[in-house]
């Protein structure tokens, strides 16, 4: 790709809550929903981030509406803690692994967090950021670096994935769309 | 346009998943409907489908080599070497014998097989299987093949069919032990929840010829998978030609094993014995891998603490911080830690490894979820300095950075000049009941 990754990632969001895509995209996401009810992981299809370029989304989403979560019905909670701007939306996959997404009060998401037996999809979590990601983790195996945890840390993602088999946890953020007042050491602590 | 270097990326891959990226969003829109009733992932390749059940033959049929009279039969030669690639460091090897459940005649020794305390089960790359090992598949509750997901932190992932064999360690048997085959042609329809990173597909990609999982746990998912077809290890074919897959439970007795419990002896943990490495380095290293604890006289614990943990981890104290996720891990080929004491390799050569000035001590504490504390000290030298050997394979002093406050990530070097004793869940022992890490 020849395209500035300054200037992409300027424009790329980590990736934006459902109900963005909902307001943006119509009936398709109902349907995604809809299956991700019934088929829990199947919600890993749905965090495909709006087309380069797309708008912001029109609204920002409700809380603690399970069903605008990408990740589908097992979401437990969101809250907005005291005295932040953004909204912490938890998420439980049925494979037992926790999911915390950090959204900005127009649903842009710019932070995430995983813990549990395995691996979330990263390519879903990450959205448009996966592949910096998958790029930096063959660069370090080709480098030397085998069965170790994977680090990105560059001006437009900042990636930790430790752990190993039935026990991995990380985060990853987008510097860029964390919200001016908000430490990121503090969402992520 | 922002996932097009992805696509482009997998296509070139042997394994094509054509709705990876973005057009995962509308290939799941219009499928959504039949995922209703499905909910099967709609998976599906366009991939030759060439090759046998045997894949490619690494090696012939054999009969099962007689244990060696001179050594016990609890103690299996590992050591470390530069591999396959000939790049390989701070990678512990072994050989490792398969058979038809219940031969002697119809085996197979496959060395080089990665020994890796952080997984579970023994898993082998189809290219290096011999075809006539002819080895039965296991079935999920559909009567159709069932498949393996394994994935590793490093963004890599291992995917086959689940066959059945006898585990040969040094004179140790293991019998009708489900392991996996790794990328056999047959089965290459992933699962996109499982196919988001690299795959293993050759002895280059995985850096050996298999992974032999000994560590605490028995399987490699546990109660999850046995009750929950959404687990994220165990798959099945939806049709005989298994152009898709989907979702499956897995009952224990149909998981991936840790054979050593398996074992009719010698079965309630491993002594894992390595001689010390100078900080110099060396380009070989040759240990020992002893089953059981305190069951011979070769794997008695005369010294040292016993660490319990919690999921697995403890915490380490370093610098100041308290890492409460941190672990042990054979199968991690460095120290990784986040320190600002060391600066990263410049380079993709040196690609988030440390590279000091000059070597670098530190003191740390081992604290086990039993409170036992244990001082270690370890030290860091330049990375890129002792890859530039070209020789180098057991590398003590090499470390990596992470970014979180909260792991200390102790791979192979630490094993250097330890023995570490590794408890098996639920099994007791005269240290106690597993898990737990004594040293």
């Amino acid at each position: 790709m020849n395209v500035d990754p300054s200037d992409f990632f300027r424009s790329t969001p980590l990736r934006r809550l459902q109900a963005g895509a909902v307001v943006r995209m119509g009936v398709v996401p109902v349907l995604l929903v809809l299956s991700a009810l019934f088929c829990g992981n199947a919600a890993a299809a749905l965090g495909q981030g709006p087309l380069p370029g797309a708008q912001a989304p029109a609204a920002p989403p409700p809380l603690a509406s399970p069903s605008q979560s990408v990740w589908g019905p097992k979401i437990q909670a969101a809250s907005r803690p005291a005295g932040v701007g953004y909204t912490v939306y938890e998420s439980v996959l049925e494979s037992g692994t926790a999911i915390k997404e950090y959204a900005t009060a127009d649903g842009v998401v710019f932070a995430v967090r995983w813990r549990g037996p395995v691996l979330p999809d990263l390519n879903v979590l990450l959205g448009g950021y996966f592949k910096a990601f998958s790029d930096q983790a063959q660069q370090a195996r080709a480098a030397g670096r085998r069965g170790s945890p994977m680090v990105v840390m560059t001006d437009a993602l900042v990636v930790n994935s430790a752990g190993r088999m039935r026990n991995f946890a990380g985060w990853a953020y987008a510097p860029g769309w964390v919200p001016a007042e908000t430490s990121i050491k503090d969402v992520l602590q | 346009m922002r996932l097009g270097g992805s696509q482009q990326k997998r296509a070139s891959k042997m394994y094509f998943n054509k709705f990876g990226g973005r057009n995962l969003l509308w290939a799941t829109a219009a499928l959504a409907v039949a995922m209703l009733t499905a909910c099967g992932g709609g998976d599906s390749g366009s991939g030759g489908n060439g090759g046998n059940g045997g894949g490619g033959a690494g090696g012939g049929i054999v009969t099962a080599p007689a244990p060696n009279p001179s050594a016990a039969a609890n103690v299996l030669a590992v050591g470390v070497d530069s591999g396959p690639t000939g790049n390989s460091v701070n990678r512990l090897y072994t050989s490792v014998t398969i058979c038809q459940p219940g031969s002697s005649t119809v085996c197979q020794t496959i060395d080089r097989v990665l020994v890796d305390t952080g997984s579970t089960g023994l898993r082998l790359l189809s290219s290096v299987m011999a075809s006539g090992l002819n080895l039965v598949r296991l079935t999920g509750n559909s009567g159709l093949p069932l498949l393996n997901c394994a994935q590793f932190v490093d963004n890599s992932y291992a995917w086959g069919p689940v066959a059945v064999a006898d585990i040969l360690l040094s004179g140790k048997r293991a019998s009708s032990v489900p392991i996996q085959v790794i990328a056999e042609p047959a089965f290459n329809r992933l699962s996109a929840a499982c196919s988001s990173g690299d795959e293993i597909t050759s002895p280059a990609t995985l850096d050996a010829n298999g992974i032999l999982g000994v560590g605490y746990y028995k399987e490699d998912c546990g109660a999850p998978c046995a009750s929950s077809a959404a687990n994220g290890f165990y798959y099945t074919c939806t049709g005989a030609s298994c152009f898709s897959v989907t979702r499956s439970v897995a009952s224990t007795a149909r998981q991936l094993k840790n054979p050593v419990p398996l074992f009719a002896a010698d079965n309630n943990g491993v002594l894992i014995d390595l001689p010390a490495v100078g900080f110099a380095g060396a380009s070989t290293l040759a240990g020992s891998l002893v089953f059981g604890i305190g069951t011979q006289p070769n794997n008695q614990f005369t010294r040292g603490s016993v660490l319990t943990t919690r999921d697995g981890n403890f915490t380490t104290l370093v610098g100041g911080r308290s890492l409460d996720m941190s672990f042990i891990d054979t199968g991690s080929n460095g120290l990784f830690f986040d320190t600002s004491l060391l600066p990263v390799c410049s380079g993709s050569s040196g690609s988030g490894f440390y590279c000091p000035a000059a070597l670098t001590t530190f003191s740390a504490t081992m604290i086990g979820a039993n409170g036992v504390s244990v001082p270690v000290s370890f030290s860091v030298s330049n990375a890129l300095t002792s890859f530039s050997s070209g020789t180098l394979a057991a590398i003590p002093t090499l470390a990596g950075n992470i970014l979180d406050a909260r792991t200390f990530d102790w791979g192979l070097p630490f094993f250097y000049g330890r023995r570490v004793f590794i408890g098996i869940e639920g099994q007791p022992s005269p240290l106690g009941i597993g898990p737990f890490f004594a040293f």
